[in-house]
């Protein structure tokens, strides 16, 4: 085990647990400190599951392999301790949580990581200073600060509360589940700057994303090619690029021919 | 359960309350139309036994637990232990919110314990019944005989009860054109009297009335120390027109306590009411909210908070009467369950063929937090004619499980995030009440309910 990693995969293997589906087929991947990779596939191809299980979520069984943080058994952990130790998961869909004030919300969460690491609480004053200033990476206003968590919010307000509590979370490692999906190309660069205000050579993040778009806002280090829930090819910037150009199609045909039969009937 | 199968405690039980009240009536000299009154109310009770789960209205509760419990009036004299122990809850109330600077009736199992004058406004009564009895009967006996007849033909079990031991309570009456900006404050405390082997029994009746166009916020608070107690209570308001009341109701008596609660308000054209129903379970609770409609543009609101765990049983009953035209009414009541809790939420509407151009509107919400708890909801509308808007809602569901997942994956633990939903679910009733005081402390208490296994959550 390479304690300079931040994530370590190794053979993930994982499934639905109502059906026993089978989404992932073999994961392998490894983030270090400061890496920003992007993981890009066609609907389907596993990609959000990666996320839920990377975070915990119930509802998923790991059949085979490891994933550690830091290295730490990350699949031992629950999902509030992997919060705790600093895995940070942006939603594709945001809950709406009616009666709790997303200031309230925010500060209970912030205090809950800090105790776990051994810092001293926030006050509400220094609460709120430190949510001042990560506000403003984000532009938010401040009536959704103090609004029910989420309710009511427009999409692009959703997504840019989840990079919200990513900034004042300050997390080691953020996943970023397709915070793209359903925004304008104005707030897909508010929320787009706001990560890439959290890019500090240490942090480490993995980005999640069907379309290009959103990478030519937030640079990536790496691409990776999920289909049929294996990494099937992985490269730098350019390989997001040529998949905008070239289609998900092409990468299904180069690895093995039947997949691109499988694909295809997927994409319809 | 057949009709010929009514079990023997409910008769028992009525059987022992008669001699009670009989007993009690030759104790206290009264004018003759309340001696009347008290001994008619004590042949109707008699003759109406308690209600029984055939009884439509009493389908979800089971009252043989209640009428098979002996109760005892207490004496007189409030006893030292007694004395001790209510000062004792009410200074607990004084470290959460409440200030005593509000006039305030308090009461300790149904004698008066003391009064604080506050700042009542010149003009205004507010008294304890058995004074008003005492020096200024005609003041209110043209209502009790009134409520009592009224009562007779409803069939209403508790209220003749109550009127067959009918001596203390508080009289409100608010004149014409006053607003009273302070709360008034009435305080129940049930604790063991001390000397007497069954636990007190309390019959309190308040009569309110608003004069044209004034207004005022009314708290009924009923505390308990845990122990068992039987408390009766009812509120009858007569609003004038474009009266206005505010009616709060905390009903935190603890898990030995039999509750039986009370409040109908009559509306003159123009009047408005909120009732906000706080209800923290005992062994037996029923909190009846009955509004009448009857003047033309009344308006009333309707909010309700309760809660019950381990072998808790509460019941919501909600009655709106649309008479008149132009009448609006909002209601949301929601029920918070846990352990083996049991609760019942039964909410009327009527809207009869006059009220045209009614808006009510209903909402139930229920959330188990157990697999052993149970509620039951029973939302009716009876809707007389066609030119209404008139929309109800029930709906009972567990925690949002996406919703638990979100918070724990922002580092609280399940109990915690489950303490969050569960607070945030019944703090929409909180947030309803206008007096912060009253606000702060039910936030307290609130996170103080949540169940045991649920860390609450830090103060906001």
């Amino acid at each position: 085990m390479n304690q300079q990693n931040l994530l370590e995969i190794r053979n993930l293997h994982a499934s639905i647990e109502e059906d026993g589906h089978e989404i992932l087929k073999g994961i392998d991947l490894v983030i270090r400190p400061g890496e920003v990779h992007a993981l890009m596939g066609p609907n389907g191809s596993g990609k959000s599951t990666l996320a839920h299980v990377l975070s915990g979520r119930p509802g998923y069984v790991v059949t085979q392999g490891s994933a550690r943080f830091q290295g730490m058994d990350l699949l031992a952990m629950p999902a509030e301790m992997r919060a705790r130790e600093g895995i940070f998961l942006a939603f594709q869909y945001p809950v709406e949580i009616p009666g709790v004030s997303n200031t309230y919300f925010l500060r209970t969460a912030v205090n809950t990581v800090r105790k776990h690491r051994g810092q001293p609480e926030l006050d509400a004053i220094d609460f709120l200073a430190l949510l001042d200033e990560k506000a403003k990476l984000v532009e938010m206003e401040e009536t959704l600060l103090n609004r029910s968590v989420n309710e009511g919010f427009s999409g692009g307000e959703k997504k840019r509360n989840e990079v919200l509590q990513m900034a004042v979370l300050d997390p080691k490692l953020a996943i970023l589940d397709e915070t793209d999906s359903g925004l304008d190309i104005d707030a897909l660069r508010v929320a787009a700057s706001g990560v890439n205000a959290l890019r500090d050579g240490a942090r480490g993040m993995l980005v999640i994303t069907h379309y290009q778009r959103l990478l030519d806002y937030i640079i990536p280090d790496f691409v990776h090619v999920l289909s049929d829930g294996k990494i099937v090819k992985s490269g730098d910037k350019n390989l997001a690029k040529e998949l905008e150009a070239k289609g998900y199609s092409w990468i299904e045909k180069e690895p093995q021919a039947t997949a691109s039969v499988v694909a295809g009937a997927a994409a319809r | 359960m057949t009709r010929a199968a009514r079990p023997t405690a409910l008769h028992e039980g009525v059987a022992t309350l008669a001699a009670q009240a009989a007993d009690f009536a030759a104790t206290r000299p009264s004018p003759p139309w309340l001696q009347k009154l008290r001994r008619s109310s004590l042949a109707a009770f008699e003759r109406l036994g308690f209600p029984s789960t055939n009884d439509e209205e009493w389908r979800f509760t089971n009252l043989a637990p209640l009428a098979r419990a002996p109760f005892s009036l207490p004496s007189d004299d409030v006893t030292l232990a007694e004395r001790t122990a209510a000062f004792e809850l009410e200074a607990r109330l004084g470290t959460i919110g409440f200030s005593a600077s509000e006039p305030r009736l308090s009461f300790v199992n149904g004698r008066l314990l003391r009064r604080s004058p506050g700042n009542l406004t010149a003009g205004i009564l507010f008294e304890r019944m058995k004074n008003v009895l005492a020096t200024s009967p005609e003041r209110v006996e043209r209502a009790l005989v009134a409520g009592a007849a009224e009562r007779d033909h409803s069939k209403h079990f508790f209220g003749s009860l109550g009127d067959a031991f009918l001596d203390e309570g508080v009289v409100l009456h608010v004149p014409a054109n006053t607003s009273v900006t302070e709360p008034l404050f009435i305080l129940h405390v049930s604790t063991p009297a001390g000397h007497s082997e069954a636990p007190s029994m309390v019959h309190t009746r308040n009569l309110f009335t608003f004069e044209e166009n004034s207004s005022a916020t009314v708290i009924e608070a009923y505390f308990g120390a845990g122990a068992p107690s039987f408390t009766n209570a009812r509120t009858e308001v007569d609003l004038a027109r474009n009266a206005r009341l505010q009616h709060i109701k905390l009903q935190l008596e603890g898990p030995e306590a039999f509750h039986i609660g009370h409040l109908s308000v009559a509306h003159a054209a123009g009047a408005t009411s909120a009732s906000h129903v706080f209800s923290f379970g005992g062994k037996l609770v029923r909190n009846e909210v009955a509004m009448d409609l009857a003047g033309e543009g009344a308006r009333t609101e309707l909010y309700g908070l309760f809660c019950a765990n381990s072998a808790q049983h509460v019941d919501c009953h909600t009655l709106i009467d649309h008479v008149s035209p132009r009448a609006d009414s909002i209601e949301l009541y929601k029920g918070v369950l846990d352990g083996t809790g049991r609760g019942v939420f039964d909410g009327k509407i009527v809207v009869r063929p006059g009220a045209v151009r009614t808006d009510a509107r209903q909402t139930n919400r229920n959330l188990i937090l157990s697999d052993n708890a149970l509620v039951d909801s029973k939302p009716q509308l009876e809707i007389h004619n066609n030119d209404v808007r008139c929309s109800h809602g029930s709906t009972t569901g567990r925690l949002d499980a996406d919703a638990v997942f979100y918070l724990r994956s922002r580092g609280l633990s399940p109990e915690a995030a489950r303490a969050l939903l569960t607070y945030a679910f019944g703090s929409e009733l909180i947030e309803k009440v206008a007096s912060a005081d009253v606000r702060a402390f039910l936030e307290s208490h609130l996170r103080a309910w949540l169940p045991a296994n649920l860390a609450a959550p830090e103060n906001r």
